[in-house]
């Protein structure tokens, strides 16, 4: 590099001098001022007098410095109210010290670190903030996937309590069925199947709150008639009506018809609705009235009961609430259930109430009336292989089949149907979905394999359906609810027959 | 009395200013004003057998990825001739026990072997506590800090005056 002139080096010397402001020390070796010399005199620093000692500051600096033979630099130093760059040339004694303001300089450069070190924590925090959101998410799937799972085993438990209670009241409904053909003139068959529907809904009031609005309940539309559903509603009751001595009645209109409906959730929706009216009312007149027209069927409970407050309707809509201090009794339930069901059945639920006077509730469901035409059923022939572990059942279809003309294999196991099967070939099979040796959707599938022609249909006391809406398992043309109604039975079976005849 | 240049070193916004305030004036300021240069106090510590004088110089925190070199020149002009060091860290922020432990190591390096202690600071923020102790050398030794409540400050530099007064 080329030297610039003596008289360039002192025009910007001057200048420096001019502009900048300047102290120069000279410091001994026992860290005390020697001289002190300003560029600009009015700028002074705290405690740099000529004979006292270097600030403690200061001191350090040029201990850090001492004996070093090149100048040493250490920028922006904090002294006072200043900042300075200090300057320490200590390679003989007295040392210099040059102390350099540049709190303006500093103040800018200071800003602007200070916005890079705000701007870097806050992607610092974003950072962790996006971390902990992770985390949390991936918390939350795990918690996603432990409550799915609890669901699942609550389906699964729900589903085995059903099958539990509805295999042993269906076999009662059958069997007192059965006494009825034997004993048409006595009332008691019919009694212990109004007592057996009534224990059924009890029991599926209780289910149907555990599976807390479970959309994978599948209704089970079946034929029957109005007419005995009303006959049947009034004899439970009577004699509950009569220890009060109100007056009861169920009203039918236009006449006994059959329509297709789930009659199992019909009956529940009956029985919530009577025995709530009964419970509330002490004196005067309960009545039940069913209507069938413009393919809906209407259903009205009137009672002179205690009636509602109008801020209680809403609320005796609730699980487990009674309202209106009278008899307490009851599960608490029977409203609960009664509007989901209504809402599953695509229908409308209205009350109408005053307190002191009595209330009235109605219902509208659509629904059509099956006509006779329609229930032209051929004569059943054939064979075919019945599998449940209930051998309850077993007897009680074995006998109900061979009445309607069909030779009946029973299987009480999976190992036995096969056994069955190998001997008999038959063209219909029924089997129980859940079998103590494993299940019958997979047993059926295993011989719709065997057997491409074979039908079958599957029977399940669970009340959720294993084919599930819009899906479809080969080979099995129907699944049916315990308690099987006789006439869907009879239908469902005519029909399997008559595809395997027609089955290439 | 002996005196001794002792060093704060860290990543910036770790709270070595905060901590040297709360150890020397027993002050707190809520506010973050970064440190640009360095500014040295002082403050004795005579709760010890051999009482020794601390001149404490509060560097500006160090960039963790090193990309301004001028910082990184004032930095390590500063640390000429420190006969003690106090590494600052953030408990709160993983990256700033790094940086604190790469100056650390990078002084060793260049330097004689000093006393050290290591602060973990912010000890108050408990829910975003995230200090791995598992990294630090065993025989460095470690405090849990909080210049905001007080919380083992004044035991921090005064291990930092023992291990001198006892060379």
């Amino acid at each position: 590099m080329r030297r610039i002139s003596k008289r360039a080096s002192q025009y910007l010397r001057d200048e420096l001098l001019n502009r900048q402001r300047f102290i120069a020390l000279e410091v001994n070796a026992q860290r005390k001022i020697v001289s002190v010399n300003r560029s600009t005199p009015e700028w002074k620093l705290p405690g740099l007098n000529r004979g006292s000692e270097l600030p403690e500051s200061l001191s350090s600096l040029v201990e850090a410095a001492f004996g070093a033979d090149e100048p040493s630099v250490f920028h922006y130093v904090e002294v006072g109210d200043f900042i300075v760059d200090v300057h320490v040339i200590a390679d003989a004694t007295p040392a210099n010290v040059v102390l350099h303001d540049v709190t303006k300089a500093h103040a800018i450069e200071q800003a602007l670190q200070q916005k890079a070190h705000d701007n870097s924590l806050l992607s610092d925090q974003l950072k962790a903030l996006n971390q902990e959101l992770s985390e949390l998410n991936q918390e939350l799937v795990l918690r996603r996937r432990q409550a799915e799972k609890a669901s699942n085993a609550k389906s699964r438990f729900i589903a085995s309590m059903s099958h539990e209670f509805r295999s042993p009241i269906a076999s009662i409904m059958g069997y007192a069925d059965r006494l009825h053909t034997d004993f048409p003139d006595s009332e008691h068959p019919a009694a212990l199947q109004r007592a057996s529907w009534h224990l059924l809904t009890l029991v599926e009031n209780l289910l149907e709150q555990a599976r807390d609005g479970d959309d994978t309940v599948q209704l089970n539309p079946t034929r029957f008639s109005l007419g005995n559903l009303a006959k049947d509603i009034r004899a439970l009751f009577l004699v509950q009506a009569g220890m009060k001595e109100l007056d009861f009645a169920v009203n039918l209109s236009p006449g006994d018809m059959d329509v297709e409906l789930d009659e199992l959730r019909l009956r529940q929706i009956l029985i919530n609705l009577v025995s709530n009216a009964l419970r509330y009312t002490q004196k005067g007149r309960v009545n039940v009235r069913l209507h069938h027209g413009d393919d809906t069927l209407l259903i009205e409970v009137e009672d002179t009961g205690l009636g509602i407050a109008e801020e209680d309707l809403e609320t005796i809509f609730e699980p487990f609430t009674h309202v209106g201090g009278g008899n307490t009794t009851g599960t608490g339930l029977g409203l609960t259930i009664t509007r989901q069901l209504v809402k599953r059945m695509d229908g409308k639920l209205k009350v109408a109430s005053e307190p002191g006077v009595g209330s009235k509730f109605t219902v509208s469901i659509p629904c059509k009336q099956v006509s006779d035409s329609e229930d032209q059923l051929p004569p059943l022939q054939g064979s075919v292989l019945w599998v449940d572990d209930d051998q309850d059942i077993l007897s009680l279809y074995e006998v109900l089949l061979t009445e309607w003309g069909l030779q009946v294999h029973t299987a009480g196991s999976l190992s036995q149907a096969r056994t069955m099967m190998q001997r008999h070939a038959c063209p219909v099979v029924v089997s129980d979905m859940h079998l103590t040796d494993g299940n019958g959707l997979d047993l059926l599938r295993c011989f719709k394999d065997e057997h491409p022609k074979l039908q079958a249909i599957v029977i399940s006391g669970s009340g959720v359906s294993a084919l599930g809406p819009g899906s479809s398992v080969g080979g099995v043309r129907a699944f049916l609810q315990k308690p099987i109604d006789p006439d869907l039975l009879y239908r469902e079976l005519a029909a399997a027959f008559k595809a395997s005849v027609n089955a290439v | 009395m002996r005196s001794a240049k002792v060093c704060m070193v860290g990543a910036f916004g770790v709270g070595k200013t905060s901590l040297v305030r709360r150890f020397v004036h027993q002050q707190f300021d809520e506010r973050y004003h970064t440190t640009l240069g360095v500014k040295i106090d002082t403050k004795i510590i005579d709760s010890i057998e051999k009482p020794v004088k601390l001149v404490l110089w509060d560097m500006e925190g160090a960039d963790p990825f090193e990309t301004d070199k001028r910082s990184l020149s004032r930095i390590q002009s500063y640390l000429k001739g420190a006969q003690g060091l106090i590494l600052v860290a953030d408990g709160t922020r993983p990256a700033t026990v790094e940086t604190a432990l790469g100056l650390y190591h990078d002084f060793c390096r260049h330097s004689r072997d000093v006393p050290a202690v290591l602060m973990a600071n912010k000890s108050d923020l408990r829910n975003e506590w995230r200090f791995d102790e598992s990294i630090l050398p065993d025989a460095l030794v470690r405090f849990k800090t909080s210049a905001l409540n007080d919380k083992n400050v004044e035991a921090a530099f005064s291990a930092i005056g023992e291990m001198l007064s006892s060379l």
